[in-house]
């Protein structure tokens, strides 16, 4: 089993949660935020 | 130490028969679906979801015994 | 020509790229290997995906973001069925990049010759560990100490009561490393069968021309299971996130 090698559970796991904690910030901040603006703009214009 | 490697063999193939059970869960599932839809066609949007998780945790319990042959064969 | 069958499991090796060391500490840790590559690479994937399609200001917009918000659609829909009341679209944020992660880490690994990061063990296992630490938490912190009336359920008889609590405890603390187990023993194993049945098929192929035309009957079965290893590599992430919101709710409604 390569992946069970002690050497590497640091690495795994320091890359992994970064990767998923800049993930998490971007979607937050920036993409869940742009299509909710975006829903928004529908539904006023379906409205008028 | 033929005794060993044998007993791998045998160990990683006696470890697919569990694979029985995920089969019978596998089928149960579909059953019940195909069951609901026929008698009911308008609900099998709210059920295929149920269905299709369903599917996937049964199809899981069969894989834990098929990872278990892999590394009686490979991993050990 | 010389051949040797190296072991299936030689897809999922993790060699480094750009070690670093210091006198001082052990910065093994901080090594750029296979699968910081791999992660970064995920990272890029969204990015661009997200990049080109929200990056035009249109109302309608492209098909592109057609799709993303039909993703969107479904994991807020899940979220609203699943944990409901007033307070879901505070777990929004975390279960949807959770899916997107694991669909696309999943979707990149099956691209051939790829390494799949949902097959690393230890990543994922202790990801769901601290999932599962998470919303244990949370419960304790929205109910005090009422959050142990999870492990009874309602309606038992007085003499059942110390047994089935055992049970209980036993069946929430499995969900740390089961929920986590699931995805990585689907891919992994999905990873295998393919290289195995890959392998044997091309032994069968390179014997003469005769086994050569033969071996395409095989050759289809194992493209139907290439087929089944897609459908899995999205129900896997789709169950991941119906079953981490379906935990949270556990936490915040208690059952």
């Amino acid at each position: 089993m390569p992946q069970l090698i002690p050497f590497f559970f640091l690495n795994q796991l320091f890359y992994g949660f970064l990767t998923l904690f800049i993930l998490l910030i971007l979607v937050s901040k920036i993409i869940l935020p742009y299509i909710l603006k975006l829903n928004i703009v529908r539904s006023i214009i379906v409205k008028f | 130490m033929q005794l060993v490697l044998a007993g791998k063999y045998i160990g990683a193939g006696i470890a697919t028969v569990g694979l029985l059970g995920a089969g019978i869960g596998i089928a149960i599932v579909f059953a019940a679906l195909i069951n609901g839809t026929s008698r009911n066609p308008g609900i099998k949007d709210t059920i295929f979801p149920y269905a299709i998780l369903g599917f996937a945790l049964s199809e899981a319990t069969g894989l834990f015994c098929m990872m278990n042959a892999f590394l009686l064969l490979y991993g050990v | 020509m010389l051949t040797y069958i190296r072991s299936p499991l030689d897809q999922f090796d993790i060699s480094i790229f750009i070690g670093l060391n210091s006198p001082i500490c052990d910065l093994s840790a901080l090594d750029f290997t296979t699968f910081s590559l791999y992660t970064l690479i995920v990272l890029i994937t969204i990015i661009l995906i997200y990049n080109i399609s929200l990056d035009r200001k249109l109302i309608i917009g492209s098909n592109l973001l057609l799709t993303i918000e039909s993703t969107m659609d479904t994991i807020i829909n899940m979220v609203k069925g699943q944990i409901g009341g007033k307070a879901y679209g505070y777990y929004v944020p975390l279960i949807y990049t959770l899916f997107i992660f694991i669909l696309i880490a999943n979707l990149i690994g099956m691209i051939p010759y790829n390494f799949a990061i949902a097959a690393s063990l230890i990543f994922i296992i202790s990801l769901s560990f601290s999932l599962w630490l998470g919303f244990t938490i949370l419960g304790f912190y929205i109910h005090k100490f009422e959050y142990f009336s999870l492990l009874v359920p309602v309606g038992t008889p007085i003499a059942l009561l110390p047994l089935l609590v055992l049970i209980e405890l036993l069946s929430y603390s499995a969900r740390a490393i089961s929920l986590g187990l699931r995805l990585a023993a689907n891919t992994l194993s999905g990873h295998l069968l393919m290289g195995i049945l890959g392998g044997l098929v091309k032994t069968l192929m390179s014997l003469n021309i005769f086994s050569f035309i033969l071996g395409f009957i095989p050759l289809a079965g194992i493209f139907c299971i290439v087929i089944l290893e897609f459908a899995i590599a999205c129900i896997q992430a789709y169950v991941f996130t119906i079953l981490t919101s379906s935990y949270i709710k556990d936490s915040v409604y208690l059952h």
